[in-house]
């Protein structure tokens, strides 16, 4: 592990970030495998077969890469709101976060430095047809002391002839108060408020966590994968064989793949942190064997593989439908379904949700729908390929 | 004395043969120009090649492999645009007249040399009685193909733009040369001389770019609070899943006989979302109205009125 790699990165100007790039030499690969996949079937033997290789099972995966699936930015977000500490001048800001996040990163730091937080109003009151009814901004002192905590300004308002309600009056009471106040918000919702209700005017300078590289990813699945703080264990690549995490005489990675796992998640760790654990397997085989071992290929070594895994599919329809209902979960983060309904222009029922769950695209939890981090990167191309308004990470 | 006027006669001598030399000389050089001129005449009135020097094989060559470009391009650069990403479907699509002139003005050039003797006496013969053909059997065909050739350059209309020309609104599907074929909301496909660019107007709502405005029409009665609804308006466009973000929202009204006429103008990311897009407008925004307090007045009502 690189000495400095777990130093707590300030947090940067939202315009600044910067996912990190495909590198050259890995595009045109692509392209060129992708074309040559078109035409005829590759003939390259893969190193180890990944079809005869175990998917990891959850307990495996709790060991190898345990959650939370953002660990580092926790101790970056730590070390930004130590320094804000000194200065209450400091705390009137909003930190935008990328997509996918479920582990209320701002909500939990509040909770462990005992700032107050706000909580937002009930779904059924954002869509009140009299602007805002029963705002939970109603018995905060705008003139008190301490913090105010807003972890997700997603929940304060529904795409909804009436839902702008109670984000508009959130922003003119935060324009208002002098009393210092952090303000959490997803990168797809903070892109539509800004247009909306010019949340930008009110909360200017944005800031957010910088990108995670492949020598920040190394380093964290290192961490993640080590016992007593020394990694006993080898992470190869099924197609090639090689080490992910060796680094070569002058200190850059062997591989290619976590330079290009941290171009496909555009930084983002926890999308990385689900597209890793999607990726790996036991090196056993179904008969309990190390399939290595067995070939006589590797030797004497603890070795879990790396297997490439096709993306998925969106189900084919001839409309929009699962392209709206992706970009509506990653604006408002969890809907159910009547809130689904609410936030679409769709006439009939939604009836691609169920395929969009199968192919990996969405999670039903408690009856709500969400977009899966693992799914990103596709759902991502996918929208930007079909026009649609994009967030800004 | 004697010896100076010996010397006289010399030089006298020899300036006459150098005169007669140089008369000689003119005169052949005036008979090889005038059989010069002679075969030149005869060349320059031989219009087309001899058969014999004509290469068939080279002419059938380059007209198969100029309608092979040009009948892959019209299929090749739609089907990409149509599946690759909508920010360059644009671009593939208005590409397809610009290679197609490309490809026959070159083999045109190609052609002409092998086929016709070219000169400039040729040239005034061969326009001279195409202009006669022209002007009395070709002449509305001619002119779409120059308008589409204008067309190319000027660009009033490309494929995947929005035009209404002469009253009929749709997508261009292609634009051919000699006419365009648009695709109208009702999937009828109608067939349009380019040579209506001379004399009607065009009107192309995204001329070339990804999106369009689109209106929504409100007629309210008078009795209402028009900021309220104004603002209740705006917001019904700014909650709409089809709206682009880089555009702006603009809510305008006006008054007229019959009621307050309100507009609500926005763009879809994309505007072939555009008629649901003013569909998800009208839907929401007259829920939107009757929660604000408007009433809508009906078309039964106007005409009333106007009566």
């Amino acid at each position: 592990m690189s000495d400095d790699a777990f130093d707590p990165r300030p947090l940067q100007p939202l315009d600044d970030y910067a996912p990190p790039a495909l590198p050259t030499e890995e595009t045109l690969r692509r392209l060129v495998s992708r074309m040559r996949e078109s035409v005829s079937r590759s003939e390259e033997e893969p190193f180890i077969e990944p079809d005869r290789l175990r998917t990891a099972g959850d307990e495996m995966l709790d060991t190898l890469v345990p959650p939370p699936a953002c660990g580092p930015l926790m101790r970056e977000l730590d070390r930004a709101l130590e320094d804000w500490a000194a200065d209450p001048r400091l705390w009137r800001r909003l930190v935008v976060l990328p997509p996918c996040e479920r582990n209320d990163l701002i909500k939990g730091w509040a909770g462990r430095y005992g700032h107050a937080i706000v909580h937002p109003p009930l779904r059924s009151d954002l869509v009140a047809a009299d602007g805002p009814v029963n705002s939970p901004l109603d018995g905060l002192d705008p003139a008190g002391k301490g913090v105010l905590v807003f972890p997700r300004l997603e929940d304060w308002f529904l795409r909804h002839r009436n839902g702008l309600a109670q984000v508009s009056h959130l922003l003119d009471w935060l324009a208002r108060i002098e009393r210092p106040y952090l303000v959490g918000c997803d990168a797809w919702a903070w892109a539509f408020l800004c247009k909306a209700v010019d949340t930008h005017m009110v909360l200017p300078k944005p800031l957010t966590p910088q990108a995670f590289d492949a020598m920040m990813l190394r380093d964290w699945f290192r961490e993640l994968a080590a016992e007593d703080g020394t990694l006993d264990r080898v992470f190869r690549l099924t197609s090639t064989g090689q080490d992910v995490f060796a680094l070569d005489a002058d200190g850059n990675l062997e591989s290619d793949y976590l330079v290009t796992l941290a171009a496909r998640s555009r930084g983002i760790p926890w999308v990385a942190w689900h597209l890793w654990r999607r990726s790996l397997r036991s090196g056993l085989d179904e008969e309990g064997e190390d399939v290595g071992d067995k070939e006589g290929r590797i030797k004497g070594e603890d070795t879990l593989w790396i297997a490439q895994v096709e993306d998925a599919s969106l189900p084919d329809t001839i409309d929009r439908t699962p392209l709206l209902i992706l970009h509506a979960l990653l604006v408002h983060g969890p809907l159910d379904h009547e809130e689904l309904e609410a936030v679409l222009p769709v006439v009939g029922r939604l009836a691609a949700l169920p395929a969009m769950v199968e192919a990996g695209f969405l999670r039903l939890e408690d009856g709500r729908y969400s977009c899966l981090a693992s799914g990103y990167p596709v759902i991502r191309t996918a929208l930007s390929s079909a026009g649609m308004p994009m967030g800004v990470l | 004395m004697a010896q100076a006027q010996a010397q006289d006669a010399d030089t006298r001598q020899q300036i006459a043969d150098a005169v007669e030399s140089a008369a000689r000389a003119a005169s052949d050089a005036a008979k090889v120009a005038s059989n010069a001129v002679k075969t030149q005449n005869e060349e320059a009135t031989k219009i087309l090649n001899d058969f014999a020097e004509i290469d068939f094989v080279e002419i059938a060559m380059v007209l198969v492999a100029a309608w092979v470009i040009v009948a892959a391009s019209k299929r090749v650069l739609p089907f990409i645009a149509e599946r690759g990403p909508s920010q360059i479907r644009l671009y593939f699509l208005g590409s397809v007249p610009i290679v197609r002139l490309v490809v026959l003005v070159v083999a045109t050039l190609w052609i002409i040399p092998i086929v016709f003797n070219i000169t400039f006496q040729n040239f005034l013969v061969i326009a001279g009685a195409a202009s006669v053909a022209i002007g009395f059997a070709f002449k509305d065909f001619v002119s779409s193909i120059i308008a589409g050739i204008v067309a190319v350059f000027e660009r009033p209309y490309r494929p995947g733009d929005w035009v209404e020309i002469d009253g009929d609104y749709g997508e261009v599907r292609s634009v051919g040369l000699r006419a365009i074929t648009v695709c109208t909301p009702d999937d009828d496909v109608i067939t349009v001389p380019h040579e209506h660019l001379w004399k009607k107007n065009i009107a192309n709502s995204n001329d070339g770019t990804h999106t369009l405005m689109c209106v929504a029409d409100f007629y309210l009665a008078p009795d209402h609070d028009p900021g309220r609804i104004r603002a209740v308006l705006r917001t019904v466009a700014l909650t709409s899943a089809y709206l682009s973000y880089d555009k702006p929202v603009i809510v305008v009204l006006a008054e007229t006989p019959w009621g307050t006429h309100y507009k609500l103008k926005a763009y879809p990311y994309d505007m072939r979302d555009q008629f649901v897009f003013i569909s998800d407008l009208t839907v929401r925004g007259k829920a939107a109205l009757r929660e604000a307090g408007g009433r809508e007045v009906t078309a039964t009502a106007a005409h009333g009125f106007d009566a």
